[in-house]
């Protein structure tokens, strides 16, 4: 580097350094300064604040100066009014007074009589005078002590709806027991209601048995069944479902599978509906009113039923087997017996 | 144990039957009712059903028919009350 470029690197450097002090000289003086403008608004803050303080507790001194004034114009006008009605009530006595002397003097008992009732007048004037004092006197009390008679309202107030509360609170205690006492557990009626439940409880049980009893009797071989007689119905497959459902259920004391729940849309009387007369010629032969004659003609041994080939149901249709029957010959009866259907 | 029985009719054929019931009607007990069937479709939604008076004999049974009219009055209604309480059980 050669001279001329030295020296003017010093210059720039000693300008740089100089420009850098002025900088940091300025930045503390600002901070100074800041520092006291905050200070400053604090100080300006808080006087308004004092100022705000004070102007308000003169407001209120004024206003307590006005309202003591108000209230000492108060009591010194019902001072006067005390005072006027004692003169008042002192006049009447003394006139009451003369007039006692007057009536002592009086020879006249007409006199006396006149006397007595102006005595009376006055008397009573007197005591309604004496009311008007005791009025008086219970406003100056209420001016004068106004936080006494504040507090005293208040707690009137108070105990007032505390006895509402207890009230209240009795009456609460009075509906439960109410509640204990219809308790359903308690009640009579409710016991009957389940000793009736448990009677009919036992009776079904003894109904199950008994058609378990009298199925398995059908179904064992010694047992024959025979039919003589029967009333035809029609009814709705639904119906059939569920009363074989209900039946098996009953007899095995097992939970089936239930059926794929259809909505109900019809009710009882819609279900059995579709009448329909068949005659007996297609089903049952020889069926008449007259049973003896059934059993007389009946061909199944007493001794040991003849159980011969079952025709199984489940091989041939019902409609075919119905045919085979209706085809075989018959003894006609003279007036077969319609067969109704359940209405 | 099924609900199925064989029956003799009186031409003594032997019919499988399905019963569907065997039940008691209140002012008629000591007797028992049955109800059964023999699967034959009527149409698409009915299914011929019979009802017979289920009487207990020496060695047997005896189906007969019913011939008070107030007497199957009462059967039917009986029948109603048992489909109407399947159908209650059903719907459970």
């Amino acid at each position: 580097m050669n001279n001329s470029d030295q020296v003017y690197q010093q210059l720039l450097e000693k300008t740089l350094d100089r420009l850098q002090k002025q900088i940091s000289d300025l930045e503390r003086k600002n901070k100074g300064l800041r520092a006291l403008t905050d200070k400053t608004a604090y100080d300006i803050e808080g006087y308004k604040n004092e100022y705000n303080d004070i102007v308000n507790t003169l407001k209120q001194y004024q206003a307590r100066q006005e309202h003591s004034a108000i209230v000492e114009n108060i009591l010194n006008r019902q001072d006067k009014e005390a005072e006027r009605i004692i003169s008042k009530q002192q006049a009447r006595q003394d006139k009451i007074n003369q007039l006692a002397t007057l009536g002592q003097q009086a020879t006249s008992a007409r006199y006396q009589r006149k006397i007595n009732k102006m005595i009376t007048r006055q008397q009573k004037k007197i005591r309604s005078l004496n009311k008007k004092h005791i009025r008086l006197n219970k406003r100056q009390r209420v001016i004068m002590l106004p936080k006494y008679y504040l507090t005293k309202r208040r707690n009137s107030l108070l105990f007032r709806q505390q006895g509402k509360v207890h009230v209240v609170e009795e009456n609460i205690k009075d509906l439960a027991l109410l509640k204990a006492h219809l308790n359903p557990e308690n009640s009579i009626i409710d016991r009957l209601k389940s000793t009736i439940y448990d009677i009919k409880g036992n009776h079904y049980q003894n109904k199950l048995s008994r058609q378990q009893e009298i199925l398995k009797n059908m179904q064992q071989h010694k047992y024959a069944v025979a039919i003589r007689g029967a009333r035809a119905v029609a009814m709705p497959k639904r119906a059939i479902r569920n009363l074989r459902n209900k039946f098996t259920k009953e007899i095995e004391n097992t939970k089936e599978n239930t059926p794929e729940k259809e909505t109900v849309t019809t009710n009882i009387s819609d279900l059995l509906k579709n009448q329909e007369m068949i005659t007996q010629d297609n089903m049952f032969q020889n069926i008449n009113s007259n049973t003896t004659n059934l059993i007389e003609n009946n061909t199944v041994d007493n001794d040991e039923p003849r159980i011969e080939e079952v025709t199984p149901i489940k091989e041939e249709t019902a409609e075919s087997l119905v045919n085979q029957i209706a085809q075989e010959p018959v003894r006609k009866e003279a007036n077969p017996k319609l067969v109704p259907v359940i209405r | 144990m099924n609900n199925k029985i064989i029956a003799t009719t009186p031409d003594n054929e032997q019919l499988e039957i399905e019963v569907l019931d065997i039940f008691s009607v209140v002012g008629y007990e000591g007797k028992d009712y049955i109800l059964y069937t023999l699967g034959e479709e009527m149409d698409q939604d009915h299914e011929r059903a019979y009802v017979s008076i289920l009487e207990e004999k020496d060695n047997g049974y005896s189906l007969t028919e019913i011939n008070d009219s107030k007497e199957w009055q009462e059967v039917q209604k009986a029948i109603e009350e048992d489909i109407a309480m399947a159908e209650d059980e059903n719907n459970e």
